[in-house]
């Protein structure tokens, strides 16, 4: 018995032994060859990630563009949805690709994945550039890179028709107190924690749910909820689709733009991606002056959202 | 007010999600392949008793049955990038995880966990089989290879059938999730199609709709192996009597 037990430590020690050997072994054949190349980066700052390195090498080369993966959740429409053809389209796809026209060093690779995965797939920069009408707070700006804005939003506060709170709501100060619910991570739940966060005294209460908006409009008509806040455009087509018995209440922008300093939507950048984010910026403000900015928001919207860079 | 539930749409919906159910079957069937291979080679150590694989095994098995598919799928969408990303940054290297197909993520993921689970059942499967039949094999001159196939494999399939049947249920509504990894199957389908139409809810009865189309034929297959694999009470007197495996 005990010379069987010794013989399966044995076993076991040698087959953990060489499957441990095994990986290692793979790993030191794949580090071999790049001696070279680590020497090579070192003397390079070594601050510099891998990707501003090969954003600099295509400057000079221009015959290979380089692969820059964007990631959407293909939802909300009007900003970003796929169409009855099963093309992905919308303002924000559309406004990408005409940024990345004038882009040539680079090939855009749009892919569909599910909304939260864009921040996770940001993290490992398995996508560089996150498209999905994003808004700006100061928790995202530590770890993500933004681009110059895209959109200029406006909010709409949507109420229950004969709500009598309803009527004296103008601007944010008036939403406090009053009970809301709203989608984690989304433009819209961070407008609302950012004035949460410059009015700790009189806050609006959040709930949070991955509820379908239409489920959230729903329990606004059934009084669960007082309100729940929506981008105007899109509120337009729910409205379209669904006639809900319910008010949009447009919040005054001056106001909104003093409390949360940027009422507009970004494209997110993954960190070390500097020299990107300069190149988007620059096709950015020709995609707005030349106008295309704003023949894709009347195609969408029949009203311009574009922000102005004056 | 106009319509908010659109049941018509429920049905016409579905065969725009249908196209993509080649992708859930092919998530599930190389999943499951996965998960019965690698969860056999985790029983077999368990039963063996095999020090340090054993241990490793223990915990693999504890970790992976003990987080949630979904948490499983990050890790190994989200955390591979990153270890790769340390990894040409300490060597040199430049390679992109970008060149590999994110449905191998998903099915590696898919993969593992089932063999967590399949793991235990076939275990116990084997070990309801009496070790005086094995000790009878044995005295019979039957190598380890002709016991496990004569006299543990019929019987213990047995067993593991039913359950291996239930995980494998779980196994086709957990590659719903597959999504995180970018990967469109049909609940993917389903999302990005209500994205435009605004119509969630339809798309989720849809949905509910084939997967339990789905589950029932798993269901009547498992029965079917189960009555065909299933050991006779009463053992039929076969001409030539000994040598005859399978009762």
């Amino acid at each position: 018995m005990k010379k069987n037990f010794a013989k399966k430590t044995v076993l076991g020690f040698l087959t953990a032994a060489a499957v441990i050997g095994a990986l290692a072994g793979c790993a030191k054949q794949e580090s071999k060859p790049t001696e070279a190349q680590t020497s090579k980066a070192s003397e390079a700052s070594s601050e510099e990630t891998k990707t501003a390195e090969s954003t600099t090498a295509a400057g000079e080369n221009k015959t290979e563009p380089i692969t820059i993966y964007a990631a959407t959740g293909g939802s909300p429409k009007p900003f970003t949805f796929v169409d009855k053809d099963n093309t992905l389209t919308g303002h924000n796809i559309e406004l990408i690709k005409a940024i990345f026209e004038r882009l040539p060093q680079y090939k855009l690779e749009i892919e569909v994945t599910d909304f939260p995965s864009i921040f996770a797939g940001l993290d490992s920069d398995r996508y560089q550039i996150g498209v999905n009408n994003f808004a700006k707070n100061e928790k995202r700006k530590e770890k993500y890179l933004f681009t110059d804005p895209i959109f200029a939003n406006e909010y709409v506060a949507i109420f229950k028709k004969d709500n009598a709170k309803a009527e004296t709501i103008e601007s944010w100060d008036d939403l406090a107190g009053l009970k809301t619910i709203s989608q984690a991570g989304i433009n819209i739940t961070t407008a609302l924690e950012n004035y949460n966060a410059a009015n700790p005294s009189k806050p609006i209460n959040i709930e949070y749910s991955e509820e379908d908006l239409v489920l959230q409009i729903q329990d606004v008509e059934a009084g669960k909820y007082d309100f729940v806040l929506m981008d105007k455009p899109m509120f337009e087509y729910y409205q379209k689709e669904f006639n809900f018995n319910v008010t949009g209440i447009s919040l005054n922008n001056d106001i909104s733009k003093e409390l949360m300093g940027e009422p507009f939507s970004y494209l997110i950048v993954s960190k070390g991606n500097e020299k990107l984010v300069e190149d988007l910026n620059k096709a950015l403000k020709e995609v707005v002056e030349d106008g295309t900015s704003k023949e894709i928001n009347l195609k969408w919207f029949g009203n311009d959202y574009s922000p102005s860079y004056k | 007010m106009s319509k908010i539930f659109d049941w018509q749409l429920v049905f016409t919906e579905i065969p725009a999600l249908l196209k993509y159910l080649p992708v859930t079957l092919k998530l599930t069937v190389i999943a499951l392949v996965i998960g019965w291979v690698v969860g056999l080679l985790i029983a077999f150590v368990k039963i063996h008793n095999i020090p340090v694989l054993r241990q490793i095994c223990a915990l693999f098995v504890s970790v992976v049955r003990g987080t949630p598919i979904i948490v499983q799928l990050y890790l190994t969408y989200f955390g591979i990038p990153i270890a790769l990303k340390y990894y040409n940054f300490y060597n040199g290297t430049e390679y992109n995880v970008n060149g590999i197909p994110p449905i191998i993520f998903a099915i590696v993921a898919l993969g593992l966990n089932q063999s967590a689970f399949d793991s235990e059942t076939i275990r116990a499967a084997i070990q309801s089989v009496e070790k005086g039949q094995v000790e009878a094999a044995k005295s019979l001159g039957m190598n380890g290879f002709q016991i496990f196939r004569r006299v543990l494999f019929p019987q213990a399939v047995t067993v593991a059938i039913p359950s291996l049947g239930n995980s494998l249920i779980g196994l086709v509504k957990g590659t719903s999730l597959a999504f995180t990894c970018s990967v469109v199957e049909i609940t993917a389908q389903g999302k990005i199609l209500a994205g435009s139409s605004y119509r969630y809810f339809e798309i989720y009865c849809s949905l509910a709709i084939i997967y339990w189309v789905l589950t029932i034929f798993i269901e009547r297959l498992f029965s079917y192996i189960e009555k065909r694999m299933s050991v006779p009470e009463q053992v039929t007197v076969v001409k030539g009597g000994m040598g005859n495996e399978r009762n």
